[in-house]
């Protein structure tokens, strides 16, 4: 049977894609390396003079990798169904029926777009995600790929209502007047993405990395007393390194801002009954698309950044969230207000009606936490901890909150920035109600409620709340035969 | 909440509780015994103070925590939901709902074999926190149980019409809006 199957390789051009993922899967794999090879570096002196070799070798297995990946690559696509064969030393032969295709991205990088190639990315609803890429297929047939897809979804949910043609060719042709619901974002706006991610925690995360590793951190601070020591006074040294943080930190804003200008730039969607597209990128091009029946979870969050800039971002997310990156989900990334409600209005959001939690999640591990701040470091420490916590804790008992109407499940947390998780209350797989010694004390109990995407937690509710909320859950859940993904 | 009609696990799930921690206990003795044989510089005393409180570890297990544990332990199949209860102390009460069981599987290790005991694993689509694990069943109960299951995501009805729906309320239809541009 198979036989018979022409499998297809890929154009030559397709190497560049092959050679970048090898690079990408090497990067992977020598950083959990770091420290062995650091150490390597520092205890073994002869290595240092074989650096040259070791890179020429390196690259030279690099390229015979992605030659190998390359040849050993074919596809076919049948009725229905993609089947993509490999792997150097394991062969692997995948089979993807469409309407078991979570999610199909169509990407031009900006290496295939002036030749009319993209590469398609497929992703698969099994439990462990399967993933393949097929790059360097023509654009116009990635597309209609990702149409058949989605057609034969479509055909799938609905057998015996024939599907209306018009509405089903070519999405990405539909603008945003003229489909059900749309919308481009300005420049303006995409410029705001950028600015709207959290720069201190990537800073943040950058400096542990650097002194995470014991060389590499004491070759860091080293560096930093030399630079000190050229100077007359340390005033003067606080002053140029200042100023010179301050400007690296400003160099990292506008690389962050243009970074996120390039992903989203041109960032349009279309809403055409049941399906969702968008389509944004400068240097490569993404368009990615999903069905609103599959629609598990709708986070919608605000940074402290995005709080001042007044924008939200609203992740759409589909069964096994779990496992899915947060850059393999369906992103709305910039949002006003007014634009934000529309959002809201046309997945159907209820107008929530926010509950708060029992007083008892206020002073959750303000004793533990100042116990050991107290044991570590003496009264005083221990004091101010206990009433910097306290003051955290309150403001975030009071903006913790749930909401529940019978058809939507929300939940509401945040210290400065802030997030909401919708979750359509009957696509509930699981609901698991837990108390612990002192909550049985004061009549107290907790609330997990798992989807498809992800987990609820409602910390605190009172028993009697929490077991009828259970039970309007199951309620909610357990007659309806209706679609869930 | 109305209390569902609770079930217990077979009894002899206390003797496989019992097997498990005193296996958990061996595992710290072994080390324990060979460090203060083989290491000269471990003084014996460490030794009994080890031993001795391992035994007692082992002596509340076997005797007060696990006829405990299975008191507190039981499941509830009803015509529509299975109910899974655990803990005193710390209490876990989940709930799935039969029209969102993905499979169902069957387990045994080879104490639960000895024991003629069996697991019964409900899968569901939430991740491996929303799965149920009803644990100690007695192997004809947990087969029974599986295939009652089965027969009723069988004969479930499928409705085309999906839970989510994207647009205006059919209300609210006539004064659609032609998409919002920023």
């Amino acid at each position: 049977m198979s036989g018979r199957l022409t499998w297809e390789r890929l154009p030559l051009l397709a190497l560049i894609f092959f050679f970048f993922s090898s690079v990408r899967l090497a990067g992977k794999h020598l950083y959990q390396a770091v420290p062995v090879l650091a150490g390597l570096f520092i205890a073994v002196d002869r290595v240092r003079d074989f650096i040259p070799h070791i890179l020429v070798g390196f690259l030279v297995l690099l390229l015979i990798t992605t030659v190998l990946r390359y040849r050993r690559f074919f596809f076919v696509t049948e009725e229905g169904r993609i089947r993509v064969r490999q792997g150097v030393f394991r062969k692997v032969e995948l089979n993807l029926d469409y309407d078991r295709i979570q999610q199909a991205d169509v990407e031009q990088p900006a290496y295939f777009r002036p030749f009319g190639l993209a590469v398609l990315k497929l992703q698969s609803a099994g439990s462990k995600a399967q993933e393949v890429e097929v790059a360097g297929i023509r654009s116009a047939r990635a597309q209609q790929v990702q149409r058949d897809i989605l057609a034969e979804q479509q055909a799938a949910a609905t057998a015996h209502v024939d599907v209306e043609r018009s509405a089903d060719t070519a999405l990405s042709s539909v603008t945003p007047e003229q489909a059900d619901f749309g919308f481009t974002l300005r420049n303006a706006e995409v410029l705001r993405i950028g600015l709207m991610q959290n720069v201190f925690v990537v800073v943040g995360v950058l400096a542990t990395l650097l002194f995470s590793n014991p060389y590499v951190g004491q070759r860091v601070r080293d560096r930093i007393e030399t630079v000190f020591e050229q100077f007359p006074s340390t005033a003067e040294a606080v002053l140029v390194v200042g100023s010179v943080t301050l400007f690296a930190l400003v160099i990292f804003v506008l690389g962050t801002v243009l970074f996120y200008f390039n992903q989203y730039y041109g960032y349009r969607l279309v809403r055409q009954g049941d399906r969702v597209r968008y389509q944004a990128g400068f240097t490569s091009t993404l368009s990615r698309s999903f069905r609103v029946q599959k629609l598990q979870q709708v986070d919608i969050r605000q940074s402290w950044m995005g709080r001042l800039l007044q924008r939200f971002q609203i992740r759409i997310s589909q069964a096994g969230g779990h496992a899915q990156k947060q850059d393999g989900k369906f992103t709305i990334p910039c949002a006003h207000q007014a634009l934000l409600e529309d959002i809201r209005s046309d997945l159907r959001l209820t107008s929530p009606q926010w509950q708060s939690v029992h007083w008892s999640y206020f002073p959750q591990h303000v004793a533990l936490l100042t116990l050991v701040a107290g044991l570590f470091f003496g009264v005083w420490v221990a004091l101010g901890v206990f009433v910097f916590l306290l003051v955290v804790r309150l403001r975030w008992w009071r903006r913790f909150a749930y909401h529940f109407d019978g058809l939507w499940l929300a939940l509401r947390h945040g210290f400065i920035g802030q997030r909401e998780m919708w979750m359509p209350a009957a696509k509930m797989q699981a609901v698991t109600r837990t108390q612990g010694p002192l909550q049985r004390v004061l009549g107290v109990a907790n609330l997990h409620i798992s989807s498809a995407a992800g987990v609820l937690h409602i910390a605190s509710v009172p028993l009697e709340e929490a077991k009828a909320l259970q039970a309007q859950l199951l309620d909610v859940t357990r007659s309806d035969y209706r679609r869930w993904m | 909440m109305q209390e569902p009609n609770w079930q217990a696990v077979s009894p002899k799930y206390t003797h496989l509780l019992r097997i498990d921690k005193t296996l958990f206990v061996l595992m710290l003795v072994i080390p324990l015994t060979v460090a203060v044989v083989f290491v000269e510089r471990i003084p014996l005393w460490v030794g009994y103070i080890g031993w001795g409180s391992l035994l007692l570890i082992w002596l509340g297990m076997v005797f007060l925590w696990a006829p405990r544990r299975y008191r507190v332990t039981a499941y509830a199949v009803l015509p529509e939901e299975v109910h899974f209860r655990v803990g005193a102390l710390w209490l876990r009460h989940t709930a799935v709902t039969h029209n969102r069981i993905q499979h169902l599987e069957i387990e045994q290790s080879p104490f639960e074999r000895l024991l003629g005991l069996s697991r019964l694993i409900i899968f569901t689509a939430g991740g491996s926190g929303a799965d149920l694990i009803l644990p100690g069943l007695p192997v004809d109960r947990a087969t029974s149980l599986r295939d009652d299951l089965l027969k009723i995501i069988r004969e479930e009805p499928q409705l085309d019409e999906p839970i989510t729906v994207a647009g205006k309320t059919e209300s609210a239809e006539s004064q659609r809006d032609t998409g919002t541009s920023l």
